[in-house]
This record gives structure tokens, sequence and C-alpha cells, in this order.
């Protein structure tokens, strides 16, 4: 009996280990096996947005997405094998500090890709930078309709509707729930953003509603933090609707300063931005104020995370490692991420399993359409994806202690965002109703 | 007529907010003969102490009243802390040199103290309430102001009153401005310079804070909020004198008043106004409008 049990002990012995070491090396063998053909030894991704200033809040969304669905990529094994690997910088210092940032992720830091850019100034300024570098780049938040519609592009996508779709929502929405306006007045800031915004919502609003009058046209200072004269100003005029595309804490002193002299029961008041800071305002935000994650096809809320999968893990992941609910920023961060995946996955299948060049990703990002928490979105031949845009009437939700939305509105692609080709004034022009 | 009243009640609230912004900047100028642009970090230190002893305080359930506390609390720990410290380390080491150390030095501090507060604070906007909301409205001409926009006009008066009081009237004041118009003859006559300076930027510096504080419950606070805060506080003291306690007042008034016209009569020149005031100030009168003329000293 002993001569068979030494043998059979080790057989024993050698079969565990055997077994374990496959077991441990299992996924790096499955992987290695998966791996495309010349892929590298990982994916560099630079990730630019505000870390600084007042834009922060923004930044801060955008790193922890960005951080959040890059650990999660990594965990899985990555994309197709190849680990991503995240160089964050700072979007403060204007738009020629960022410029000089972004040759440096090209050509010292060699990243493949860059996402990010919140501020329109900024992503002007790269977008011919990143063509002439022939760098893919991919702009998750900056609101400006020139970045897609004034050249044509190459190796620039821009993963979100852009800032006209924001004002011609917020128009059809104030239509919707106040079809008797008269008078309208609009509170921004004196730059691209505020200028644009307004001026694409007036249009809007006069295109479908002819008889509308502005009573009122006010400028302030980007973050102006003091708005009592303009306040006065609004309640003097007493417009039907106000429309404001003020953000971060300019937003929050702005509801602070009006709501206790009765500015949002005097006037409905339009606000494009509003969603990100619900969760900061609390009970200071009053009931009843158009509040949009600009024009994003749903929130942490919308649709129901409890049926949709992807909403469901987005949402918890963030709001457990982050202590916060995903709002707008959160989510655009994570369209352009999925995007970018979903392109290169595509890169490679064409190209029968072989790592992608940059122009291979590029062709393959031009018509796709990939999954997001919140929906679909497809990007078009000029390198602008659409998606819908949801609006709503804030409610103060006791179960969450801040608003969320109530009366809510969604609205399609085609009614909020130009088609291929047409400019957004021609197109506000135009607006059928 | 309603108008009228509007742009008056609009530019005096303004105006008692740029001057609680100024007031301390000109005071450090006209004693200490340095531009401190540490004082933007100053008002912004003093608004988040404020803002966090306020909500500390309400989060403990006590009565809101004592928020107003606060706002006079967080001002003396920040004066009292960062003036000493910021003059004896840092300042006293670039008197008499050229102007151009003197800035590069304080906005130094001013870059620091920024990055401080995040440090602190963290990036999030921080806001307070109570202060504002709980003293109610009222009505102005049908248009509804908040008593606490009162209540900051008066404080500016008040407190503006009570600085003049103390440089013209009290001996320590005379000893100040001894110390302004001769720093050697003061030294010679006995005077502690040292001791005047620190006090001085010490008073400047809970000035400063003190602006933040009566703002804050006004507005939310994140970092970065001050710039323009202090951008506006240059213009101001520009306009009246550097220097010039009278000259803050009248600047702040003045500046308040054009903003506020601008804002209901033309609301694309809001921004260009108050600089166009300045613009025009220094063209007809270089020192500002109670500004003493400087004569070279041999």
């Amino acid at each position: 009996m002993r001569r068979f049990t030494l043998p059979l002990g080790l057989l024993c012995c050698l079969l565990t280990v055997g077994a374990l070491a496959f077991i441990l090396t299992a996924p790096a063998q499955v992987a290695s096996q998966a791996r495309p053909a010349g892929a590298p030894a990982e994916l560099k991704v630079g990730f630019v947005d505000f870390l600084s200033g007042p834009a922060v809040l923004f930044g801060a969304s955008g790193k922890n997405t960005a951080e959040w669905i890059v650990d999660k990529w990594n965990k899985e094994g990555g994309i197709r094998g190849v680990k991503v690997k995240l160089v964050i910088v700072d979007e403060a210092g204007g738009p020629d500090k960022q410029v000089t940032e972004f040759r440096r992720l090209a050509l010292d830091e060699k990243v493949d890709t860059v996402v990010g850019f919140t501020s329109s100034a900024t992503c002007l300024a790269i977008a011919p930078v990143a063509e002439e570098l022939k760098v893919l780049t991919v702009v998750h938040i900056c609101g400006t309709r020139r970045l897609t519609e004034e050249r044509p592009l190459k190796y620039v996508f821009r993963t979100s509707n852009h800032q006209a779709a924001d004002s011609v929502m917020l128009a059809r929405y104030v239509l919707s729930v106040k079809p008797d306006v008269k008078t309208i007045a609009g509170a921004n800031e004196d730059y691209a953003w505020g200028r644009d915004s307004w001026d694409d919502f007036k249009a809007s609003m006069l295109r479908l509603k002819p008889d509308v009058k502005v009573t009122a046209e006010l400028w302030t200072k980007i973050q102006a933090g003091e708005y009592s004269a303009e306040i006065s100003k609004l309640l003097v005029a007493k417009p039907d609707v106000v429309h404001s595309t003020f953000w971060a804490a300019g937003l929050i002193t702005f509801i602070k300063q009006g709501a206790p002299r009765g500015l949002f029961k005097d006037s409905l008041v339009a606000l494009s931005v509003a969603e990100q800071s619900l969760q900061d305002l609390k009970k200071e935000m009053p009931d009843g104020v158009i509040v949009a994650p600009r024009a994003t096809p749903g929130y942490f809320l919308y649709p129901d995370p409890a049926k949709n999968p992807l909403q469901k893990e987005f949402v918890e992941g963030i709001k457990a490692r982050y202590g916060r609910y995903p709002e707008y920023a959160y989510h655009r961060t994570y369209q352009a991420f999925a995007g970018l995946r979903a392109a290169y996955e595509k890169a490679i299948d064409q190209g029968g399993g072989k790592w992608p060049k940059t122009e291979d990703v590029t062709k393959a990002f031009e018509g796709l359409t990939w999954q997001t928490p919140y929906g679909t979105i497809t990007m078009r031949a000029d390198h602008q994806a659409v998606h819908g845009g949801l609006v709503g009437l804030t409610k103060f939700n006791p179960q969450y202690g801040f608003p969320t939305l109530d009366r809510m509105a969604t609205f399609q692609a085609e009614e909020i965002m130009p088609p291929v080709g047409v400019k957004s004034p021609d197109w506000i022009a135009q607006l059928k109703k | 007529m309603r108008q009228l009243t509007t742009i008056a009640m609009d530019g005096t609230v303004f105006a008692a907010i740029l001057f609680l912004i100024s007031v301390g900047l000109t005071l450090v100028f006209g004693v200490l003969r340095i531009l401190n642009v540490a004082h933007g970090g100053l008002y912004a230190f003093g608004a988040f102490t404020a803002t966090t002893l306020a909500m500390r305080l309400l989060d403990l359930g006590a009565n809101p009243y004592f928020t107003y506390l606060m706002l006079l609390v967080a001002p003396v720990i920040v004066g009292v802390i960062a003036g000493p410290l910021i003059e004896r380390v840092f300042l006293q080491r670039v008197y008499g040199r050229a102007e151009a150390i003197q800035l590069l030095l304080t906005f130094s501090i001013f870059l620091i103290l920024d990055d401080l507060i995040k440090l602190i604070w963290g990036t999030k906007p921080l806001f307070v309430s109570a202060p504002y909301t709980l003293l109610g409205e009222f009505s102005l001409s049908g248009i509804r102001y908040s008593w606490y926009q009162v209540v900051l006009i008066a404080v500016a008066i008040l407190f503006g009153g009570a600085l003049v009081w103390a440089v013209r009237g009290t001996r320590i004041g005379k000893i100040a401005v001894s110390v302004i118009n001769d720093r050697e003859i003061s030294q010679a006559i006995g005077i502690n310079v040292n001791r005047v300076y620190m006090g001085s930027f010490t008073l400047g510096a809970f000035c400063a804070a003190l602006g933040g504080a009566l703002i804050a419950p006004t507005i939310a606070v994140a970092p970065g909020f001050a710039v323009d805060a202090t951008v506006l506080a240059f213009a101001v003291i520009a306009i009246g004198g550097m220097g010039n306690l009278e000259g803050a007042a009248l600047g702040a008034l003045i500046v308040g008043l054009l903003r506020a016209m601008a804002v209901h009569l033309f609301p694309e020149a809001d921004l260009v106004v108050i600089y166009l005031a300045m613009i025009v100030v220094l063209v007809i009168r270089p020192q500002g409008l109670f500004g003493q003329v400087e004569l070279r000293r041999i």
C-alpha cells in the first residue's frame, strides 16, 4: 500500500499546484490570447478638465468619472486586454497654456488619445493643434457649437450635444408648461457660453412664438458673485420667463440672493445647468424652477435605474465611491470614455483583431452608436454626437434631501440638434413646433 | 421714480459691499505704503471661516441669531492669526524696497492663501443662509429687498465712522498718522514703529476678513471667488485715493451707483463702467479724488 500512496500523494500535490497555477495565470493567458496583435503595453489617455478655479466643480466630476471608469475597465482586464493609464491635466490657465499642455501630452507624454475640455475657449484653441499633431481627441463637455460647425474635423470628436440643444430644449419645454408666455428676459455671463446660449434661446422662443417680447437682457462677469442689481432689474421688469446659464458657485449665489426676494415666484426661471448644483443647494432651491442637466438624455433617477443595469451600476458606483449622485458632468465624461472604448473595439474588430492605428479608430468612430447609462448616442460624420435631452421642474424630494425633477419631458435628438451640415442659427430660424 | 429708488438702493448696497471689501486695503496702504495683494486672500479666509462657523453652529442646533456673532468672531480669528504672522515673517523684510518686490511678495502670499483655502475647505462651494434670510424682507417701491442688505449698509457706515474716529480721534490713531507722515522722525521721538506697523497690518487683515465674513451670507464661497473682489477693491481705492478712508467710501459710492445705473439702464455697459470711471478719475486726478500728491523725499 505504501508504494502507491507516495506517488499518489505526489500526484495529488502536483495536480493541485498545477491547477492553482492555471487558475492564477488564466486571466493573463486568456488576455494574452485576446490581446490584439501589435497592442501596446498600455493605452495612455490624457484627461484634461478643471482641477482648480471656479470650474473645479466640472473637473472634479470629470476626474472622478474618469478614474472610476478606468479602474473598472482595468479590473476587468482593460480594453481587449490592454490596460488604460490616465494622465490627468488641469485645464485652468487659459487657452494658450492649454495648447502648450496639449503639445506636451502628445509629444512628451506620448498619449494615444486625449479626452476632456470643459471650456469652450479651450476646445476651440486645441482643436487645430489636435488636427495638426494627428491626436485622437474626444471632447466631453465644451459647449460651443463652433467646434463642430465651423470646420471639418478628422481627429477631434465631441461626444455630447452642444449648447444650442440646451437652448432649443428649454424653449420647447417653456412653451409646453407655459404656452401663454408673453415676456422673457435673460441673465447670463458675458462670454461665449452665456451669449450663444441666450441668443439661441431667444431666437428659438421668437421663432416658436413670434409675439413674445424680450424685456431685459442682463450680462454679468463670469462667476460675478453679486447679483442684487440684476435681481432688482428682473423684479422691476417682471418677465414671465427668465433664462439663465449661470453655473456652480455663481448659480448658487444667484439663487441665494434671488429666492428670498421673490424672483422665483414672480417669474418662471429656466436654468440650463442647474441639475449639477441640486445636491449642493438642497432646500435653498425653490420648487417649480425649470432645471436641466443641459440637454442630456437622463439623470441619476431617469430612466429607471431599477430597470437599467448600466445606469444602476453607474449611479451606485459613483455614489459609493464619491458620496455624490452623478450629475451631468459625470455622465458626459462617461459618454466620452464609453465612446472612445467602443470606437477602439470596433476598429480592432474591423482590422481583424489587430491593434488599430489612430486613423482606424477615427474611421470607426464616425457613425458609431454606443450605449451609456441614460441611453444611446450616435456619432455623426461631422464628428458631433447627438442624443436626446431631459428637462423638468424642481420638486424637493425628502428621500434624497434635495430637489429632483418633476413633470419631466424628454426630447429627441432631431428636435433639439441641427442636422449635419446646417449651422445652428440657420436651423433655429426654421424651427418647427 | 421707482427706477430711481431702485437704482439708489442697489447702488448703496453695492457701495457698502465695496467699502467693506476695500477699507482694509486702503488702510494697509495708508500706513505701510504697501499695496497688499494678499488682501483678497484674507478676505476669502474671512468668508470661509465665517461660513464654516455659522454652519457648525446651525448643525449643533443653536439659535440661528448666534450666526451673526460668528460673522464677528471669524474676522477676529483671521486677523489675529494672519496679521502678525504675515507682517512679521514676510512684510517687514520688504519695507522700503522696490515696489515691484513688495507686490510680488504680497501676490505670492495671496496665491499661498488661495491654495491653503483649497487644502482646508476643498473645492465645493459652501454657503449658509440663516444670516441672510433670518431678518426677512421688505418692499421699497414695490421691489423686495432683504433686511440684511440694509444691515450691510448700516455696518459699512458705522464701521467706516469708527475707523475714521480711531485714526483721527484716538492717541493710537495719531501715533499711526505720525508714522505715516514720517517714519524716521516718529522713531526718533520714541514711537515703536514696528509695533505700529504690525498693529496696522493686523487691523487691515481684520478689516479684509470682516468684509469677507459680512458678505459671506449673501453668496456661495468657492476657491478663487476673492479675485474679482480684489480687482474691484483696487479700482475703488484708485478712484478714492489710496490710503484715504473717506476716499474709499466715496470711491465705493461712485462705483456702486454707476454699476446700478448700468444694470438698470445700459446692461451691456455693466462690466466696463467701473473701469471707465477709474480711467477718467486717474486721467483728471492721478492721485485719486481724496489722495495726497506724494512728495519725493530726498
